[in-house]
C-alpha cells in the first residue's frame, strides 16, 4: 500500500520498476522548493542515466505518511537507494545529480 | 559588586500559590510524583525526565504513558528513538504493561525511529518534517493527549547539521504546544549540564531529574524537581522504587508533625498485658515498641497485636524483616495463635524482604507503597534491629518511617532487639522520643530459674502500672500475670529494667552530697 507513487509530479517512469537496475525513493513534504529541487534533480538524473537503468518513486509524506513510518523517514526530502541494496538514505538539499550519485553511492552502476 | 547586590531590592515572594492561577495539571498516574508536583506535569506543554544510564528515564515516560491510556482516559503516543518497537514492548511487560493489547485497542501508538548513523549521507538544508507527519498521524490515528518522546538526543548522533537539529527541534516543541498535547521528553545527563546536548533549553517548563546511587551495593533511586515553571513543587530529592508493580515515588517531607490523631484504644491482643495499661490498651494511631534480649518473645506480641487487630475486623499489614511469613504463621501456632486464617480471610497480610535488599529509602519507599495499596489500620516492622547502620541514618529513617505511619493514622507496633550494652547507648533514647509507648520484655533470673519480665518504659498520654511483671507463654496465647514479682528487687532483676532502675537511684542519692560540702 505504501508503494503509491506520487501523482503530483510529472516523471518519466519504466513500467516497471522491478526490472531496473537502480530504484530511488524519493520522501518530500508537500511542494515545497527543496521538494521541487529534490525532485527535478533525480529527473535530470534519470534522463542521464537512461530510463531502462533508474526508476525513481516519489512519496508525500504528507499524504501516505504510513509510508514514511515504514520507510522509517524522519527528516525530508530524502532519496533512498532501495536497489541495489543494502538501503542508503541521503537528506538534506538534493540540487545536484554528482551529489546523488556520490551520497548513494550510485557511481559503480554508472556507465 | 557588593553595592549592586544591595541596591536590589528583595525579590517579592508570592506568599501564597493557591491565590494564582492554578496552572492546569495532568497527573502521571505514579504514586507520589503527582502528590509533590501537586497534580502532575504541566498539562499541555512538554516537560523533560532526565538522568544517566538505567536510571528508569524510559520506565518513568512509559509509566505516565501507560498510566494515561488505562487511568484517565488519555491514549498517548509514544515515539521511540532507540529501542525496537517489540524491545519497549517487552520492557513495558516486565512492568506489566501491555503495549500491544493498549496498541490494539487504539490507546497507545508506537513508532520507532530509527537513526543509523552508517546509512546516513546527509547535504545542506534538511527539516524534520517527516517526522512531524509521523507525530502528527500517530496522535490523530489514536487521538492522543499525551506523548512521550524517548529519546530525542538520538538524533543528534544521526545527524551532522546541529545547527538545522536545533532550530527544529525548537520548532517541534513549539508545535507539540501549539497541539496541546502534554509530552514527556527523555535525555541523556551530560557533564557540567542537565543534559547532554542541552535540552533544558528548549523544554523549560518542568525539568525532572533522575538519579541512581549505589552505596554500599545498595541501590537507592532518586527524583527530583529541578524546575517547575508557574508551579509550587517539592524541592528534595525523593526516593523512588521500581518493581514489579511499577514507579513510585516516595514524597518524604510530605508528612510532618500535622498528625491526624485518631481516638480510641485498641487492644495488644494481650489483655493482661492491657490491664497494666489504665486505659485499658494502647491508643490507636501511636506507635508501640516492644524490645528485649533475643528469645524474650518480642515476634510473639507483635504477632498477638496482628492477630488482635484482625479479630477487630482491622486490616494489619505486618513487614518482616527476619524471618519468612511461613515461619512466624508455623511459630506462633505453638502458643495457639492461628495467623494463618487472617491471612486468608485477606485482614492480614505479610510482606517480608532482607533489610540488606534495599537501602533505607527504598525500604521505606516500598512501604509506603504497601501501605497505599492497602490501607492497614495497624502495621507491624518485626524487627526494627535488623536495619544497621550508623545511628543518625537508621534515626533518620525511623523518624520518617514513624511520620508516614502517623500521617495515615495508622498504629505501630516494631519489635526491637537490645543487649544490655545497647541500652545505654545513644541509639534507645533516640528511638525513644520517636515512640509512644514501650513495652520491655527482659529474660530474668529469679531464684534460681529464668523466667520473663515485661516492664512499661513509657506509655505518653496515659498512667500505667509500674510494675515488673512476670509473662508466661501458653498454648494458650501469652499471658501476663498479675502482681509485681515476688522478692527484694535489687537481688532479683539483675538485667535490664533495674540497671536502669538502679541507675536512676545511684544518680539520685549524691544530690545530697552538695548540701554536705556546703557546711
Amino acid at each position: 500500500m505504501w508503494m503509491k507513487p506520487a501523482d503530483i509530479i510529472d516523471l518519466p517512469r519504466t513500467h516497471n520498476n522491478a526490472a531496473t537496475e537502480i530504484l530511488l525513493r524519493l520522501y518530500v513534504t508537500g511542494r515545497t522548493e527543496s521538494a521541487a529541487r529534490a525532485i527535478a534533480t533525480l529527473s535530470t538524473l534519470q534522463q542521464e542515466l537512461g530510463a531502462h537503468k533508474i526508476s525513481v518513486e516519489i512519496i508525500d509524506v504528507l499524504e501516505d505518511p504510513i509510508a514514511a513510518m515504514n520507510d522509517d523517514v524522519y527528516a525530508t526530502p530524502t532519496v533512498f537507494r532501495i536497489k541495489p541494496g543494502p538501503i542508503r538514505r541521503l537528506f538534506g538539499n538534493i540540487s545536484s545529480p554528482e551529489m546523488v550519485v556520490a551520497g548513494l553511492q550510485l557511481a559503480d552502476n554508472r556507465d | 559588586m557588593g553595592s549592586t547586590r544591595s541596591g536590589k531590592t528583595a525579590p517579592t515572594v508570592d506568599s501564597n500559590p493557591n491565590q494564582r492561577e492554578q496552572l492546569p495539571k495532568t497527573p502521571t498516574g505514579i504514586e507520589g510524583f503527582d502528590l509533590i508536583t501537586f497534580g502532575g506535569l504541566p498539562k499541555g506543554r512538554p516537560s523533560l525526565v532526565c538522568g544517566g544510564p538505567g536510571c528508569g528515564k524510559t520506565l518513568f515516560a512509559l509509566t505516565y504513558l501507560v498510566n494515561g491510556a488505562t487511568m484517565y482516559d488519555e491514549p498517548g503516543v509514544l515515539m521511540t528513538f532507540e529501542e525496537k518497537a517489540d524491545e519497549v514492548a517487552a520492557n513495558a511487560a516486565s512492568l506489566g504493561f501491555d503495549i500491544a493489547g493498549l496498541s490494539a485497542q487504539k490507546k497507545i501508538a508506537v513508532d520507532y525511529v530509527r537513526v543509523e548513523r552508517s546509512e546516513i549521507e546527509e547535504s545542506g538544508d534538511f527539516d524534520l518534517e517527516g517526522l512531524f507527519v509521523r507525530i502528527d498521524y500517530a496522535i490523530k490515528t489514536v487521538n492522543a493527549k499525551r506523548i512521550v518522546l524517548d529519546t530525542l538526543e538520538a538524533l543528534f548522533s544521526g545527524l551532522k547539521n546541529t545547527a538545522i537539529l536545533r532550530a527544529e527541534l525548537r520548532r517541534l516543541f513549539a508545535w507539540l504546544k501549539e497541539r496541546g498535547v502534554t509530552a514527556v521528553i527523555t535525555a541523556e545527563r551530560g557533564d557540567g549540564q542537565l543534559t547532554r546536548h542541552g535540552m533544558e533549553e528548549y523544554v523549560s517548563d518542568c525539568v525532572i531529574l533522575l538519579d541512581v546511587v549505589a552505596y554500599e551495593q545498595i541501590i537507592t533511586r532518586r527524583l527530583r524537581v529541578v524546575k517547575y515553571r508557574g508551579s509550587a513543587h517539592g524541592t528534595n530529592e525523593y526516593p523512588f522504587l521500581i518493581d514489579d508493580q511499577g514507579i513510585s515515588v516516595l514524597p518524604i517531607t510530605a508528612a510532618g508533625l500535622a498528625h491526624k490523631i485518631v481516638d480510641g484504644v485498641v487492644s495488644s491482643g494481650v489483655p493482661t498485658l492491657d490491664d497494666m495499661l489504665d486505659i485499658g490498651g494502647f491508643f490507636r494511631g501511636s506507635s508501640v515498641l516492644f524490645s528485649g534480649g533475643s528469645g524474650t518473645g518480642k515476634t510473639t506480641f507483635a504477632s498477638s497485636f496482628a492477630a488482635a487487630a484482625a479479630q477487630r475486623g482491622e486490616k494489619c499489614l505486618y513487614f518482616a524483616f527476619e524471618e519468612s511469613p511461613e515461619q512466624i504463621v508455623r511459630n506462633m501456632l505453638s502458643i495457639g495463635l492461628d495467623l494463618q486464617k487472617h491471612v486468608d480471610s485477606g485482614l492480614l497480610r505479610f510482606s517480608a524482604s532482607r533489610p540488606s535488599t534495599y537501602g533505607y529509602e527504598m525500604h521505606l519507599a516500598r512501604m509506603n507503597r504497601d501501605m497505599d495499596n492497602f490501607h492497614p489500620d495497624v502495621v507491624i516492622v518485626d524487627p526494627l534491629s535488623a536495619f544497621r547502620g550508623s545511628i543518625s541514618e537508621i534515626h533518620n529513617t525511623l523518624m520518617r518511617m514513624v511520620d508516614m505511619l502517623k500521617s495515615r493514622g495508622v498504629t505501630a507496633v516494631f519489635t526491637r532487639l537490645t543487649s544490655t550494652q545497647e541500652l545505654h547507648s545513644g541509639m534507645d533514647q533516640g528511638i525513644s522520643s520517636l515512640i509512644d509507648a514501650w513495652v520491655l520484655l527482659a529474660d530474668l533470673e529469679v531464684a534460681g530459674r529464668r523466667t520473663r519480665g515485661v516492664y512499661l518504659m513509657k506509655a505518653r498520654g496515659m498512667s500505667h502500672s509500674n510494675q515488673v511483671r512476670q509473662y508466661v507463654m501458653t498454648k494458650r496465647g501469652l499471658r501476663v500475670i498479675e502482681g509485681a514479682f515476688e522478692g527484694r528487687e535489687e537481688q532479683s532483676f539483675p538485667t535490664i529494667p533495674l540497671a536502669k532502675a538502679s541507675n536512676i537511684r545511684t544518680a539520685a542519692k549524691p544530690k545530697k552530697r552538695p548540701t554536705a560540702s556546703r557546711r
